[in-house]
């Protein structure tokens, strides 16, 4: 395989040798941080918005109604996203050692075409057009501009490593183009509608009840899947040895965890429909294959945290690597609680819970948005050229802050949601329903103020590492104390 | 024919866990050790900052 | 480009992405194809009809402002399901639902049965200024609604949704604009209306008189969810459930 790349006739032509497309990944990593910010102070407010309901506004614009789709799309679609395509664009390079397909004019159109995207639905939702399907909320011309978009992304993406001068395709790639894939695939599957006109926001969905149900949950659990698990596995299989300076713990257990991963994630859907008017047979696929994706996913899990065996001391030296670890402690735990959640035993009772809510933040501020942080602080110094980053006593105080606001997070919850699974259910001495629902609603108050706390907490962390990346790109360098045995303060790119 | 095809069919548990067990296989085959140990040192090579030219090549 | 690429390493990139494209539809066409054909999938019932163009038009106001984020309509099996809501939600209920609004979170009850369980009046006063009604409610206040006039080409969303292959008919189209008016204009004749989609709630629904307002629309909408289907004829052993 090696003597391939020789006797090519091109070899004379380098292709690769262009330099690597760095500039565009910049522009992605900026707007990266940006969107976050944006993402989770849309969250903290309507997380108060349940705490008290006078911050609706009762305007038709600021309800939780609408905003809760801004939040979820701005974490999701414009964070998550723009921190993907970014990182896949320098992963792909430089795994491939060949510059980006379609040099610097089509990752711009990518560039600029998915914020596109991100501001038309996010002005659509707070304007009042939406779809009514969650995660897949943008009315169909914003969609098919989504469309127009993702396959320059793929064509970029599949032509970088056309060109690439490595034989063998890295697996950080197999799954980012999973990535890709599946979500065209499930984009286009989930979103066929029909508009009442061409020159108006509002269609109709190509299905109707149970059907539309099944694909909607195929499309949103796999959202989570390979948006938010298969890409972001891309980040851990690149940057979690990357950083360690070790190679992954088992390239033959990463083999497997690919095609075990992508093959069972996506006949999970079902289970979010327990005991819904979704036909049984339906239902136990989905909670058996649920159940059997633990397996692959604790393999992942166990891969990324192994591969720093012989060298844990670098965790109390590096905050860098310490989110990235810790995003897949995070990782393993979520993919724990998933399958649990989709027994349907437990599932009927966590089912319309806030305990989902817990569960969805734990694997989402704990595996993706920590993960994303640790590619960050990797990314910025190498991007703009610096010797390392502003402050890494920074990145400690994120680390330490965000993982506070995480456990306030999940622990309120946890609490509030299994309390109002219990509450619905509650039976009095007279065989009456115990509790009237707006009984249940009056008990989550609290728990309601803690997960906004957990909230305030996350985005301070944010904003700290805004600022640190900001003097980072200035030049700066902040005089402290070296965390012990570091060499030079911070491990230099 | 029919009940061949039926019969293929009622057995798909079999066919994934046969798939299974060729991935497996493949990662785990001994003549793809070096192979594979090599493609996990490939984001340690990348330092250069752009690819390589063309004598570099491997 | 391409012809400086070796064929090997063309078909490594073509095998792993068509690998990948196949073992990713899977899952999908053994699980949700099926759905479209098999017919114990939605079991028969009488009773439930496409909406009135005024219900439609209060149902795209719902699904507008997002109100399935915190309300589900989807009753469970469960004995505190059906005490606290009504009979188990059934597939054929949500036919003419598109898209579905099931949900996934119920920060407040679930509303697949809530039309008649209160009063226009209380649904006005509820939907202006939930907390005026339910001291204890995390509801936004949705006032706007009583003071916006409802627009809608209602032709023109019927003729969509039959060429989708809802049961629209032509007579039904011919009069979407006529019937949108009717069913929130008190004392107007509603006989035709009433003949085209039974059980619909009529009269002036958010006490403005003669304006049509989508504050109207909305309880229209509410005022039907539950009450199509006729469970005195609802045998729920045929049912696949």
């Amino acid at each position: 395989m090696t003597a391939v790349v020789q006797n090519s006739p091109g070899a004379a032509i380098n292709a690769g040798a262009e330099p690597y497309l760095e500039e565009i990944i910049k522009k992605f990593t900026v707007a990266a941080v940006i969107w976050g910010l944006v993402g989770f102070l849309a969250g903290v407010y309507i997380a108060f918005e349940l705490a008290f309901p006078a911050l609706n506004l009762d305007l038709p614009w600021t309800t939780f109604g609408r905003l809760r789709p801004l939040h979820t799309s701005a974490v999701i679609f414009a964070f998550g996203g723009n921190v993907l395509i970014g990182t896949s664009f320098f992963v792909v390079q430089r795994t491939c050692r060949a510059s980006l397909f379609g040099g610097e004019p089509l990752a711009r159109f990518v560039f600029w075409g998915y914020q596109l995207f991100i501001v038309m639905a996010a002005l659509g939702y707070v304007l009042g057009f939406s779809q009514g399907k969650e995660y897949a909320e943008p009315e169909w011309f914003v969609d098919i501009w989504l469309t127009i978009v993702w396959v320059a992304y793929l064509a970029v993406f599949l032509g970088t490593i056309l060109k690439r001068s490595e034989p063998h395709i890295y697996v950080a790639n197999w799954f980012y183009l999973a990535f890709i894939v599946t979500i065209a695939l499930l984009h286009i599957g989930n979103n066929l509608a029909l508009p009442v006109s061409f020159f108006g926001a509002k269609s109709y969905s190509a299905y109707t009840g149970v059907q539309d149900a099944m694909t909607q949950w195929w499309y949103g659990h796999n959202a989570v899947g390979f948006f938010l698990t298969a890409g972001f596995l891309g980040l851990m299989y690149y940057f979690v040895p990357k950083r360690a300076e070790r190679p992954v713990y088992s390239y033959r257990l990463s083999i497997v965890h690919f095609w075990a991963l992508i093959f069972l994630y996506i006949w999970a859907g079902p289970h979010h429909l327990h005991y819904t008017a979704l036909p049984d047979w339906a239902q136990t696929l989905g909670m058996a294959f649920s159940v059997m994706l633990w397996m692959p996913s604790w393999g992942g899990m166990i891969n990324g945290i192994m591969t720093l065996s012989g060298a844990w001391d670098k965790l109390r030296t590096d905050p860098v690597l310490r989110f990235l670890v810790t995003s897949v402690a995070f990782y393993g735990m979520s993919t724990f609680e998933g399958p649990l959640m989709s027994i349907k035993a437990v599932n009927s009772l966590s089912h319309y819970t806030d305990w989902t809510i817990g569960h969805v933040h734990s694997g989402a501020l704990g595996w993706v948005a920590f993960i994303s942080f640790g590619a960050l602080y990797h990314l910025v110094p190498i991007l703009w050229k610096r010797s390392g980053l502003y402050s890494m006593r920074l990145v400690s105080y994120h680390f330490w802050i965000a993982t506070i606001g995480i456990v306030l997070y999940i622990t309120s919850m946890w609490i509030s949601g299994i309390m109002q699974g219990l509450m619905w259910r509650a039976y009095d001495s007279w065989g009456f329903l115990q509790y009237s629902f707006v009984e249940s609603v009056e008990a989550m108050h609290p728990y309601y103020i803690v997960r906004g706390l957990g909230g305030v907490l996350f985005l301070t962390g944010g904003f700290i590492m805004a600022y640190n990346m900001y003097r980072t790109v200035r030049g700066d360098v902040r005089v402290e104390q070296p965390f012990e045995s570091a060499p030079q303060g911070a491990p230099a790119e | 024919m029919n009940e061949v095809v039926a019969f293929f069919r009622s057995i798909w548990g079999l066919w994934l866990m046969g798939l299974f067990v060729v991935i497996i296989a493949w990662a785990f085959w001994p003549r793809n050790r070096d192979k594979f140990s090599d493609a996990a040192e490939i984001p340690l090579r990348d330092d250069e900052g752009q690819p390589p030219s063309d004598d570099k090549k491997i | 480009m391409s012809k400086f690429i070796h064929a090997k390493a063309e078909k490594n990139l073509l095998v792993l992405f068509l690998a990948t494209f196949i073992t990713v539809s899977i899952g999908g066409i053994v699980e949700v194809l099926p759905l479209f054909t098999i017919e114990s999938t939605i079991e028969k019932v009488e009773g439930v009809r496409p909406y009135s163009p005024l219900e439609l038009a209060g149902r795209n106001i719902y699904v507008r402002e997002g109100c399935y984020l915190c309300h589900s309509q989807m009753i469970r099996p469960f004995r505190d399901e059906t005490e606290r809501y009504g009979h188990y939600s059934l597939a054929a209920e949500s036919i003419y639902d598109r898209p579905f609004q099931w949900g996934s979170k119920r920060t407040g009850p679930d509303l697949a049965r809530v039309g008649g369980k209160y009063s226009n009046d209380w649904h006005v006063r509820h939907l202006i200024n939930p907390r005026a009604v339910v001291p204890e409610s995390v509801m936004p206040g949705y006032p706007h609604l009583a003071t916006t006039p409802l627009k809608m080409d209602a032709a023109a969303h019927l003729d969509t949704l039959k060429t989708l292959g809802d049961p629209y008919t032509d007579e039904m189209i011919a009069n979407a604009q006529a019937d949108l008016a009717a069913q929130a204009t008190p004392d107007a004749d509603t006989d035709g209306l009433l003949k085209r989609y039974p059980k619909a709630a009529v009269g002036d629904f958010d006490g403005e008189g003669d304006r049509l307002t989508e504050l109207d629309a909305l309880i229209a909408y509410l005022q039907i969810l539950g009450r199509m289907v006729d469970f005195t004829k609802f045998d729920p052993g045929q049912a696949d459930r």
